[in-house]
């Protein structure tokens, strides 16, 4: 009796801090600072009008807002909207509320999410990076993510296009969890072509967000997102970022909460790596191995949590994955029969090219051409572009509007 | 006394004979005009009177009546000022009857009396032949539009004095008087012939760019071009007639036909000899595009009839401009419906588009490009599935690099692409003889089973092609057409591995912006 009395009793205080959350103008920090005053925020609710009016924490436009909200508000009603959409609150002095947000200086007050929260009990690791990526960033997102889901290390990331997408999927894709932090209610898949990895998520993972449910996405909400990303975890690995984008900040913010940040170098000239090589200057780890990646992430959790690390599940990972690689580098190499030699070393001679730069055809034909070779007199653009086709078909090259890049950045 | 008259009315682009009875009985002085006429039609009275006035011939104080029959057939235009006048002339007696048996006049008077141009005189004129009449008389300005139908006789009038003087006189004076017009229709063909003046040498570079504007133009395929603002999208359009095969006789007097009820023909040009270019502004009107108007008037797609129309930026004209076209792309033609009847324009034109690969233009150069994926993605959404279905080519047009502008290899110039179109032509003409296909660009799933056959070897990597792409089943049938086109252009009679591989390049839009 006394249990389910106790359990009402939190569900009636969460109730009451999702109304809070829920008053326009009241943000993580009014909130905090109302609740430890008043030592809950049942307290709060409950207050008289008159009581309100003089309270000192509040300004006018906060205690206007609250008395207009309360006044339509169902306590009742709202928490059972949550329960049906299957949506959770966690408040920042509850017992699972994550440990490492808990250090972060200006906390959320209240997390909503859907699935899962991060286990403590192993590392989590921030994968960010560019919207609009190269191809070399897709798949080294791609292939790390790939590469901690199985050395059993979490990946946080925002569910955004381009690299936060890619990491998130391929760390799912190699059984491992990943949770979503995003700028708007946990009930709102943004961006919407993202729908089948926002389902994956919630049942290998979690969706998490400080925004109340059917919050819409808005411009100012994704910084605020972008520091419960790196709050959430241990690691910040940075693939593809530009010198000035919403990724720096969020490495920015991780830096003043203590977090350790490594960086996936790149070419100078790449305006999209220009940012993770100017972290790297600035003191970043630099992401060359997986392996020391994958070391690095668990010794920052290790510090975190100042818990045992328990050695066997993370080695035994290690093999396993350690294997995979052999036999997938094993079956890496494409058969290419019944093409004669000139063919194959004309294939051989694209690949060289674009394994530079991304090309188009008209460019890898020129290229070619200033090159001079026996086989000049049958080079034309239509057999470029068909020997772009072959590759193509035989997934050694992508082809994104007419730009030909290298597929298979392969590991060492 | 009841006077007969022929003439010709427009219905669409087609014509029929008209008959013009005028009659003058005893009764209050006054014209009377009936037989479902339009609002040029009556004002036509008012016309004639004067100009019959000033030509110096009074009419008497009688009741006249005109009819023109078939009276049930709505009947709009100008050209009926000069038969009506003729017709009332003849019932007066001012020139003998048989003098106008089997002779089509038609004309616009003038107050002062003087014969002016109207539109449709080649319709009129098929029709005429067709029911076996053996003179036009038709306005000056009109008379070689006219006379490019043989086996008729074409005498080109400036004034109503003139005709009537024509009229009265015997055959021989007629003769001296005025000289009846003749075109040569082959020499106009040969003149017209390999005048172009722009040319694809002065592209530099740009090679795939002007590979695949040959595959177009051989297979008339319907062709999208993506790229960069400044890459030489709408100059590879431009320079597109050039590499078409020649307009035939046959094509060129359909698309006459078209021009002539537009009113488009005069005496520069007598006859449509080039295939037609037209590029609307994105600003254009549904009936500017599809035609239309209280009389239907072609209009820009038939006008490009068995010739190009270049969308230049596509996705900004509106959607609703853009659904205006998937009916005509099919049927090629279209049906326009109005309370005065409807009527169908032919519109078998090819679909040349071009668009930016984004807002700002520079996808897919991440170092250039500020979009972000989502707004990529909606640029390229602008262009609704049914439009993309019915573009066989999509090709990107990269950025000119310095080296190409100045100096470098011009590379192909019109003269060698339209070598190899001319041979696809020939492969697609043995081909397709007695059907009504032309070109590959046609072809329908049934007719793709029938006439694109792979062999063994091609048939499997074509299905690891599918497989391995990810190929819907249109764009499949996609790229087994172009690659028949590649295929033809080369003069071979199968496909070969490389054809294929070549044609996957050219796939869809949807295949293209998949992965973003």
């Amino acid at each position: 009796m006394d249990a389910k009395k106790e359990k009402t009793g939190i569900e009636y205080e969460l109730a009451c801090r999702h109304f809070l959350m829920c008053v326009e103008g009241i943000g993580a920090a009014t909130a905090i600072k109302i609740v430890e005053y008043y030592g809950g925020a049942g307290r709060i609710w409950r207050l008289t009008e008159k009581d309100i009016r003089q309270e000192q924490r509040m300004n006018e436009r906060q205690k206007n807002h609250f008395i207009e909200c309360r006044r339509r508000w169902d306590l009742a009603g709202e928490l059972q909207k949550l329960k049906d959409k299957g949506i959770k609150m966690v408040s920042y002095d509850d017992r699972i509320y994550p440990g490492r947000l808990r250090e972060i200086p200006d906390k959320p007050f209240l997390l909503y999410y859907i699935g899962e929260l991060p286990a403590e009990t192993m590392p989590c690791v921030a994968v960010i990076g560019a919207r609009m990526c190269s191809e070399y960033g897709r798949f080294i997102a791609a292939e790390l993510a790939a590469g901690l889901a199985e050395r059993g290390i979490q990946v946080v990331s925002g569910m955004a296009d381009g690299i936060d997408g890619i990491a998130q999927r391929n760390a799912l894709e190699h059984g491992g969890m990943s949770y979503g932090v995003l700028g708007c209610g946990v009930d709102v898949c943004y961006p919407s072509s993202n729908r089948t990895l926002y389902q994956a998520l919630q049942i290998h993972g979690g969706i998490l967000s400080e925004f109340s449910p059917g919050t819409k996405p808005e411009a100012r909400h994704f910084p605020m997102r972008n520091r419960i990303i790196s709050g959430l975890a241990d690691l910040i690995l940075v693939i593809e970022a530009k010198e000035r984008s919403g990724t720096r900040i969020t490495v920015n913010m991780a830096l003043e909460q203590g977090k350790e940040v490594y960086a996936v170098p790149g070419r100078i000239t790449d305006e999209l790596s220009r940012g993770c090589n100017r972290m790297i200057l600035e003191g970043a780890g630099v992401a060359a191995d997986i392996n020391e990646l994958a070391e690095a992430a668990w010794q920052a959790w290790e510090r975190n949590c100042c818990q045992v690390r328990e050695k066997g599940t993370g080695e035994m990972a290690e093999e396993g994955a350690k294997e995979k690689r052999k036999e997938a580098m094993a079956s890496a190499g494409t058969d290419r029969r019944g093409k004669t030699e000139t063919e194959k070393d004309m294939w051989k001679r694209i690949l060289q090219l674009i394994r530079k730069k991304g090309m188009t055809a008209d460019e890898v034909l020129n290229c070619l051409l200033a090159q001079g070779s026996r086989m000049d007199k049958t080079l034309n653009i239509s057999s470029v572009q068909g020997m772009l086709s072959e590759l193509m078909i035989m997934g050694e090259v992508v082809c994104h509007c007419g730009l030909y890049e290298i597929k298979n950045y392969r590991l060492r | 006394m009841v006077a007969v008259i022929t003439t010709g009315a427009l219905r669409g682009i087609e014509s029929y004979l008209v008959r013009v009875e005028a009659d003058v009985s005893n009764g209050l002085p006054c014209i009377d005009m009936v037989g479902s006429l339009g609002k040029e039609v009556r004002e036509a009275k008012e016309r004639v009177r004067v100009a019959l006035k000033n030509s110096e011939i009074t009419l008497p104080p009688m009741r006249i009546t005109i009819n023109l029959s078939p009276a049930d057939l709505p009947k709009e235009g100008t050209g009926f000022d000069l038969p009506i006048a003729i017709a009332l002339l003849a019932a007066l007696g001012y020139l003998p009857l048989e003098r106008t048996e089997d002779v089509v006049i038609v004309g616009e008077l003038g107050l002062a009396g003087e014969v002016k141009g109207v539109r449709g005189i080649l319709p009129m004129a098929i029709e005429a032949k067709k029911k076996g009449i053996k003179k036009c008389i038709v306005p000056k300005s009109n008379a070689s539009e006219c006379a490019v139908i043989q086996g008729i006789e074409v005498i080109g009038v400036e004034s109503l004095e003139q005709t009537l003087l024509y009229l009265q006189s015997d055959e021989l004076t007629q003769r001296e008087m005025i000289r009846p017009t003749v075109v040569d229709v082959e020499s106009l063909f040969r003149r017209t012939k390999q005048i172009w003046e722009e040319d694809y040498a002065e592209m530099g570079g740009q090679e795939s760019i002007k590979r695949a504007m040959q595959i177009a133009a051989a297979g008339f395929h319907n062709i999208l071009m993506i790229g960069p603002p400044g890459a030489g999208k709408t100059m590879a359009a431009k320079r597109l007639p050039g590499i078409l095969p020649p307009l035939t006789p046959v094509e060129s007097m359909e698309v006459s036909k078209i021009y002539s009820v537009a009113g488009l023909l005069g005496e520069e040009e007598i006859m449509v000899t080039k295939r037609p270019f037209l590029s609307p502004h994105h600003t254009v009107t549904q009936q500017a595009l599809a035609g239309g108007g209280r009389i239907p008037q072609p209009g820009i797609i038939s006008l490009s009839h068995k010739g190009i129309l270049f969308l230049d930026e596509i996705v900004h004209f509106p959607s609703y401009i853009l659904e205006l076209l998937r009916q005509p792309i099919e049927d090629k033609k279209i049906h326009i419906m109005r309370s005065k009847g409807s009527c169908m324009f032919p519109a078998d034109f090819m679909l040349v588009a071009s668009m930016n690969p984004c807002p700002c233009g520079y996808y897919p150069d991440v170092n250039r490009c500020r979009c972000t994926p989502e707004k990529v993605r909606r640029y390229v959404e602008r262009l609704s599935g049914p439009i993309i279905d019915r573009i066989d080519i999509c090709v990107e047009a990269p950025k000119i690099k310095y080296q190409e502008l100045n100096g470098g290899q011009s590379g192909s110039s019109s003269a060698m692409l339209r070598e190899g179109v001319e041979r696809a032509r020939d492969m697609q003409e043995k081909r397709y003889r007695g059907r009504d296909v032309l070109f590959n660009g046609q072809l329908g799933p049934k007719e793709i089973e029938q006439f694109i056959v792979l062999n063994k070897t091609e048939e499997k990597y074509m299905e690891e092609i599918f497989h391995r792409m990810n190929l819907s089943s249109r764009s499949y049938h996609k790229v087994l057409k172009v690659a028949r086109t590649i295929a033809d252009l080369e003069g071979a009679e199968m496909i070969r591995r490389e054809h294929l591989t070549e044609a996957v390049c050219y796939r869809g839009l949807e295949d293209k912006y998949r992965e973003l």
